[in-house]
């Protein structure tokens, strides 16, 4: 079917969603809980699009396209609500995201500044107990990600998100961290996560290496 | 004088929503029940999606810590809940917020005034070079 993307006409399968239809058209959307190899999720909120003849923005990745649907990437009031939604997860943060992770990226390319609401932050909590899967529970964003890739890439399910509301996390087996749960040591959560909360631990201490800061952060 | 009704309760700004009636009395503090309800809001969130997980959060602490509540800044927070969240319970929580703000903005608390306009005014959302020179923004 044909759709048509910020004035772009493209040729989608039946099935493909307004966030394949914006990649085939060139737009980029901006999105976190997102990842071309597994199904999408619907989470992060932060891939809203305008839509014709829609009174709100759309969620582009889990929204069908229907023939001569008309869509438009950057609409004011989706990007609005886009980059409210990532001012929302820099407000809960410890500290801004590292500038080689995918969230610091997409908080970049909407022009997030200092967070309007501030409050309660993620609490600082570190897993080292796997030889080189290291979890820092306070940049998890729950986006949810590791645990789909841990269902549906590798198959394992290790990981599985806990909680609830502000409280959300995700954890490794019944909170037992990688090495006792059915965790294979893929890295494939580490290779998916959009911050540095599921990372190799290596890479934390070359990082540190280089941070002028006592401690300093990844 | 109100009819509990759809069409009727949507007219006054309000909704029949589970279709439960709560009573209060004059005497009731109407931010402590703005803050009552995004307190609820706030736990019952599943988590899932963000702009709720957080959202409600951040529109319960603004209204539970002491001191006027910006108006433009808890507006576009109830704005970015109707319209990002995953479902209605992030979705609809800004409902009754709206509903009270309309009804009873001097009980409230609300400072700031004026609605925001379609861009938010805050400087820290505007782009560098839209700045005005006197911006705090974000150097």
């Amino acid at each position: 079917m044909r759709v048509e993307v910020d004035g772009r006409g493209v040729e989608v399968e039946p099935g493909a969603t307004i966030l394949d239809a914006a990649t085939a058209a060139g737009s980029y959307v901006p999105t976190l809980c997102f990842d071309e190899r597994m199904a999408p999720f619907g989470a992060c909120r932060v891939c809203m699009v305008g839509m014709e003849g829609a009174d709100a923005p759309v969620a582009a990745c889990t929204t069908l396209c229907r023939e001569d649907m008309r869509v438009t990437t950057d609409e004011a009031t989706a990007r609005r609500i886009a980059a409210a939604t990532v001012e929302l997860v820099l407000s809960e943060l410890p500290e801004p995201p590292a500038p080689h992770t995918e969230l610091a990226r997409v908080a970049d390319f909407l022009e997030i500044g200092e967070p309007r609401w501030q409050g309660e932050r993620r609490r600082p909590s570190h897993d080292r107990r796997h030889p080189y899967l290291a979890l820092q529970h306070e940049l998890c964003i729950s986006c949810g990600r590791c645990v789909r890739a841990c269902d549906e890439i590798q198959g394992a399910f290790a990981l599985t998100a806990t909680g609830r509301g502000f409280g959300s996390g995700i954890t490794a087996g019944l909170d037992s961290g990688f090495t006792n749960s059915t965790c294979v040591s893929c890295g494939a959560c580490a290779d998916t996560c959009p911050t540095d909360a599921i990372t190799e631990g290596s890479l934390l201490e070359l990082a540190s290496a280089y941070t002028e800061e006592p401690g300093g952060g990844v | 004088d109100t009819p509990f009704d759809f069409d009727e309760l949507a007219a006054e700004g309000c909704m029949v929503g589970h279709g439960g009636i709560l009573a209060f009395d004059e005497r009731t503090d109407m931010r402590a029940l703005a803050s009552h309800l995004l307190e609820f809001g706030a736990h019952e969130s599943c988590g899932k999606c963000f702009p709720c997980r957080i959202g409600l959060k951040r529109a319960f602490e603004m209204v539970d810590s002491p001191g006027p509540v910006d108006r433009p800044r808890l507006e576009a927070l109830l704005e970015t809940l109707e319209l990002g969240s995953l479902c209605a319970h992030g979705g609809g929580m800004p409902a009754p917020i709206r509903s009270l703000i309309e009804h009873f903005p001097d009980e409230l608390g609300l400072s700031g005034g004026e609605l925001p306009t379609e861009e938010p005014e805050d400087p820290y959302s505007r782009r560098p070079e839209e700045r005005r020179e006197d911006d705090p923004g974000d150097r």
